[in-house]
Order: structure tokens, then C-alpha cells, then sequence
């Protein structure tokens, strides 16, 4: 596989602050800076509640950053977010579909809402249908459909306005060996069509099958980023899960 | 604002194929207006209809002339039977076994017309109104036999009634404009009205933001290209679609038997059914903007609600606040204060009387006026305030 250096992704000293009435200033993001590069898929690993799906939201734009900037295809997530939203697909195991509107409805609603409409839209629809293998079931409510059903529904919408960045926020948590194997398919094939991707995960192997690169994500703080061959260099250790342990422990140090 | 009529298409679609929308929204005012009306139309048939009134007499045989004439009453219906015997007035009336009791004292022949008149008692149970019924249909025909008597006395004794008297009087109905439908319609249809435009979109209110914060779908329309203020007014516009037709339905529901002539109804409809042109140009202008106000408010709960059970704790209480001012509009009519300028600045209260004021055929602009335009105020308050709720990350994204 071949990555393009030219950073798709800038993120520059990014931070989220939260206000708790009970824990006072949550840091959920504690100026994060990282880029990625076009084909490339950027890895995110942490523990759970170390910060990555709020970075995530802060890069397609569903939540502001309290400060610092990124941009995501040459567009500012504050300047220009309805353009960053046009470049961008975000999928989660969370993401949940209308139950009340069938497998196509589904997809061409939210086509529509990228500003396709008629035969365009219809021709989009028909494609992503027929490469996610959904004919069958594509006029089923989505209430009615099975766990891997409603996940190539969740992948067909992701991608059908055929953006330039992919977010997947833990895409295959709680999901069968079956599901999982269609996502990291999914992602594979994206890749190799030079899409970048952004994967967060806390799931090893996955991250060591997929990721070009991993940052690891450690109290809203960037632990270490690298290949997992730099990354092996850096701890010493072999596996990454030992890899990625000992680098929580030299971040908790350090703090 | 591109891109809002796609997002109240998809609800709307939505909306369609759930059935507690359906019923809340479509059937449910739909048949529950109609059996309210039919079950008015059967209360005014059984109230208006001469039905005898059942009363049971104590001393019958002693009853003579006051007997006869109640037996013989033509304006006034009785069926007429004698207490039981070792039976009390009160264990009859406790009883039911009629809704009157007239006792006649032993002596009643005897003193008739004497310089001591004798008291025939009349036994009623004072909660029940069935009894007030019987005791004015008794009085009414004891009454005119006093006075017969009287009239015949005096005359014996030659004076002229008219000396007597120092002035007459009598009821004289004004010429008004014709209610729609009958009076009924202005006292209760209001108050239904009001309630629909809450309670139309109150099954799907929770699922409209809050629904989709469980659900996890309010993330896939963040990161969409269209504007927040556009997902909102879409859902907006979808909410108060229901609303309204939650309305409309009811108050098909309310007029379809008069179109229809239904027989079980036409005592509601004795006076014809006719809305004055003004009488609809004001439902509108009062009816829109309470449908937007409600819809903007119930949008602002469900955005703030991080579920869908949380809404509905909230919504519980909001009710209050509509079902009081809505119940007081019931009987505002009976009142003073249903002329009072005031009223016209108290949300929900304004609107039912204007409601009620069209449903009379008797619109009063300054009051049409300032519930107007002071809907349309708080309507654009409270959608600027769900719009706002919809743009705020710490409301919206709140788990």
C-alpha cells in the first residue's frame, strides 16, 4: 500500500474542556497536535474514557474545541465546518439508524441531506446497495434487521457521498467475529482507495491488522505516536499490548 | 436553512408508520370527538326529552285536588305511584325508588282553602339534580293551582288581580348571532382545541431529539453538511405538523356529525351549523401560533432531556401548566372575567376565549388583536429557544 505524504489532517494543540458540577474542569482533550496522511489509516488507541471519541467528535466538527485548531482537507473545523462535513463519513458501533425507515430510505435519506437528489442520488443509492451486498434486505425497516444487517446499512451511508476522510470511532465494539470481519474489510478496501482514515480503537490486534500509524491516547494527552515498529523501538517490548501498557505507565509518570 | 424540508420529510415518513402517532395525532381526537359528541347528543336528547318524572306519594288518599291535578298535568309528565308501605320519604329516596317524594298530611281536604292552609312536603335528596328536576316540575303545576285558586277567590270577593300586582315581567331574548352548532360547542371545543395542540405531538415528542441521543442517529446528522438551525426547524416543522393535524382532527371529529347530520347528534345541531368567515380567520390566527408555541417548547424539552423518559417526566409537569389555564377557559364564560381586557395578555386562557368568542360567531377584534400578535411572539420565543437548545453541544451531546 501506498501513503501519500501530504497531510490530509492537521491537528494543532487541540483541547476540550468540560465543566463538571461534581469533578469541576474535566481536560477530556489536553492539546492534542497530530496529522495524517492521505491512504493512510491513523490509528487511535486508549483506554476507555481516555479521550479519543471526543477528539473525534472535535474533528467532524460535532463538538468545538475549547481551544487550538485542525484542519481537516485544507478546511478549519471552526472556520469552515459545514465544508469539513462535506469531506468527512463518521461511523461508531453507537451510530443507530431510523428504525422506521427501510435499509434504502436510510440511505437516501442522508444522501439528500449531502445535497444529492434525483437520479444522482438513486445511481449513489443503487451502488453502495449492490457493493455492501444489501439488495436483499434493502427494502426491510431497519427495526427489522440483524445485528450485520444494520452495520453495512451504517457503512453504506458512511461512504456514499464518497468522503475524502473516514472517522471510525471503536466501529466493531460489541460486534460478532463475523461483523467485525465485514468493517475491517470495509476499512481495508478504503484505504487502498486512498481514503484517509482515522481509527480509534482499544481493541490490539485490530490496531496492529489496520493502522499505518498509532497515536496512543492516554488522560486527553498524546502517549507517543509512531509506526508499530517505532513504537516496539521506543518501549522495547514486542507485542503491543505490552507496547501500549508501557506507555500509559511512562505518561502516568511524567504527569 | 437548506436542507430542513428533507429532515421533516424523513420524520414525517416516520411518523406515518408509527402507530401511536396515528392514534394520538389522527384516529384518537378523531373517534374520541365523535363519541363526545354523541354522548352530549344522548345527555341533551335524555335532559330535553319529556320523560316522566318517577314520584311516589305518601298519603295518596288524602292527596284530593293537588293529586288530581299533578295526574292530570299536560305540560308536565309524572309517574306517579304510592310509597310503600312502612317505608320512610328518606329510605325511599335512598333508595332510588323515585326522585321525589310528596307527602300530603291527613288533614289535607279538610284544610284546603281554610284560613289555615296545609303543608304538603316535598322529599328530594339535595345532591342528586334529578331530584331539583321532579321538585320544579311539582312546583310548577302546584304553583299554577295556587294561583288558579287565588285568582278564583279574589275574583269571588271581586278585586282585580292586576291590583295587586305592582309590575310584571318577563324573559325577552335578544336577536344575537347564531353559535356554530349550539352553545355547547363554545364552552367545551375550546378547551379540546387547546389540548390537541399540546397533546398531538406529545407520543413523539420524545423521539424527535432525545430519542435520537439513545439511539445514537443525532451524531449522524451533526456531522452532515446541513445547518443545525436546519435539523432543528426541520424537526420543529415536523412536530408542529402533527400538532396541527391533531387539532384539525379533533375538530373534524367535533363538526363531522353536523355536516353529516347524524341523528344521534342533531340535538347538538337543532340550531343548523354555520361559521361565520371572521369565526375562521380568528381559529387561524390563534390556533397557529399556539401550535408553534406548544411545538417549540415540547422541541426544547426534548433537546434538553438526555432521554426519552426523561422527557416525558418533564412533559408530565408542563401539563399543568396548559390543563389549568385550559380547564379555567371552560368556565371563564360563566364569569365576569370573560370580558376582561387582562385576559387577552395570559397565554393559553387568551386563546381559548377567542376560540370561544369565534366558535359564538361574536369576534372581537382587540381581542383577536393582542392574542394574535402575542402568539406570535411567544411562538417565535419559544422556537428560537428550541433552535438555540439544538445549537448548545453541552445540551445536545449531554449523556
Amino acid at each position: 500500500m501506498q501513503v501519500d505524504s501530504a497531510p490530509v489532517i492537521r491537528a494543532s494543540d487541540l483541547k476540550k474542556h468540560f465543566h463538571d458540577s461534581k469533578r469541576g474542569v474535566v481536560r477530556a482533550v489536553d492539546g492534542v497536535s497530530l496529522e495524517c496522511n492521505q491512504g493512510e489509516v491513523f490509528g487511535i488507541l486508549g483506554a476507555n474514557g481516555a479521550g479519543k471519541t471526543t477528539l473525534l467528535r472535535m474533528l467532524s466538527t460535532i463538538l468545538k474545541p475549547t481551544s487550538g485548531t485542525a484542519t481537516i482537507a485544507g478546511w478549519s473545523i471552526t472556520e469552515q465546518p459545514d465544508k469539513v462535513r462535506s469531506s468527512i463519513g463518521f461511523m461508531s458501533t453507537t451510530t443507530g439508524l431510523y428504525a422506521r425507515l427501510t435499509a434504502r430510505e436510510m440511505i437516501s435519506y442522508i444522501g439528500s441531506l449531502y445535497g444529492m437528489s434525483g437520479r444522482e442520488l438513486k445511481a449513489k443509492v443503487d451502488e453502495e446497495i449492490s457493493l455492501l451486498q444489501i439488495t436483499e434486505f434493502q427494502d426491510r425497516l431497519c427495526d427489522k434487521l440483524s445485528t450485520g444487517q444494520k452495520q453495512r446499512v451504517s457503512l453504506a451511508r458512511t461512504v456514499l457521498h464518497d468522503p475524502q476522510v473516514l472517522f471510525f470511532d471503536e466501529p466493531t465494539a460489541g460486534l460478532d467475529v463475523v461483523a467485525s470481519k465485514t468493517i475491517m474489510e470495509f476499512i481495508e478496501q478504503k484505504r487502498d482507495q486512498g481514503k484517509t482514515i482515522v481509527f480509534s480503537t482499544h481493541i490490539m490486534s485490530e490496531a496492529e491488522r489496520l493502522c499505518n500509524r498509532i497515536a496512543v491516547i492516554h488522560n486527553g494527552k498524546v502517549a507517543a505516536v509512531g509506526t508499530f515498529g517505532e513504537l516496539r523501538e521506543m518501549t522495547g517490548e514486542e507485542r503491543l499490548d505490552h507496547v501500549f501498557l508501557k506507555l500509559i505507565e511512562r505518561a502516568e509518570a511524567a504527569a | 436553512m437548506k436542507g430542513w424540508t428533507q429532515v421533516w420529510r424523513k420524520e414525517i415518513r416516520e411518523f406515518t408508520r408509527d402507530r401511536r402517532v396515528m392514534m394520538s395525532a389522527v384516529f384518537g381526537p378523531l373517534f374520541m370527538e365523535l363519541l363526545i359528541m354523541m354522548l352530549f347528543g344522548y345527555i341533551g336528547t335524555q335532559v330535553s326529552s319529556e320523560k316522566a318524572q318517577k314520584i311516589l306519594v305518601q298519603n295518596p288518599q288524602h292527596g284530593g285536588r293537588a293529586l288530581a291535578a299533578l295526574r292530570n298535568s299536560k305540560d308536565q309528565k309524572f309517574e306517579i305511584e304510592n310509597l310503600p308501605e312502612g317505608m320512610t320519604p328518606e329510605e325511599a329516596l335512598n333508595q332510588k325508588k323515585g326522585r321525589a317524594v310528596i307527602s300530603f298530611p291527613d288533614d289535607f281536604d279538610v284544610k284546603y282553602g281554610n284560613d289555615s292552609p296545609p303543608e304538603v312536603k316535598v322529599f328530594v335528596d339535595p345532591h342528586e339534580a334529578t331530584g331539583d328536576l321532579a321538585f320544579g316540575a311539582i312546583a310548577k303545576v302546584l304553583g299554577e293551582q295556587i294561583s288558579q285558586y287565588t285568582q278564583q277567590y279574589l275574583q269571588s270577593k271581586a278585586i282585580d288581580l292586576r291590583r295587586l300586582v305592582p309590575f310584571v315581567f318577563k324573559k325577552q331574548d335578544i336577536k344575537a348571532a347564531k353559535p356554530v352548532g349550539g352553545d355547547i360547542f363554545a364552552s367545551f371545543l375550546p378547551y379540546l382545541v387547546i389540548l390537541f395542540a399540546f397533546y398531538g405531538g406529545f407520543s413523539i415528542v420524545g423521539d424527535l431529539v432525545a430519542g435520537e441521543k439513545e439511539r445514537g442517529s443525532l451524531e449522524t446528522l451533526l456531522i452532515s453538511p446541513i445547518s443545525r438551525t436546519a435539523i432543528a426547524f426541520g424537526k420543529f416543522a415536523a412536530l408542529a405538523t402533527v400538532s396541527l393535524t391533531g387539532c384539525v382532527s379533533a375538530l373534524v371529529g367535533v363538526f363531522l356529525p353536523g355536516i353529516l347530520h347524524l341523528r344521534a347528534t342533531e340535538k347538538l345541531f337543532s340550531g343548523g351549523f354555520a361559521i361565520a368567515p371572521s369565526s375562521v380567520f380568528a381559529l387561524i390566527i390563534t390556533v397557529l401560533p399556539l401550535v408553534v408555541f406548544f411545538s417549540g417548547c415540547l422541541l426544547a424539552v426534548s433537546c434538553y432531556a438526555r432521554t426519552q423518559r426523561e422527557v416525558q417526566g418533564y412533559l408530565s409537569l408542563m401539563s399543568f401548566v396548559v390543563l389549568i389555564p385550559a380547564v379555567f377557559s371552560q368556565v371563564i364564560g360563566l364569569t365576569d372575567l370573560g370580558s376582561s381586557r387582562w385576559i387577552s395578555f395570559v397565554p393559553i386562557l387568551n386563546s381559548a376565549r377567542v376560540i370561544r368568542e369565534a366558535l359564538l360567531n361574536k369576534v372581537d377584534w382587540t381581542n383577536l388583536a393582542i392574542t394574535g400578535s402575542l402568539g406570535i411572539f411567544l411562538a417565535a420565543v419559544s422556537l428560537y429557544l428550541a433552535v438555540r437548545m439544538f445549537q448548545k453541544e453541552s445540551v445536545l451531546l449531554r449523556v
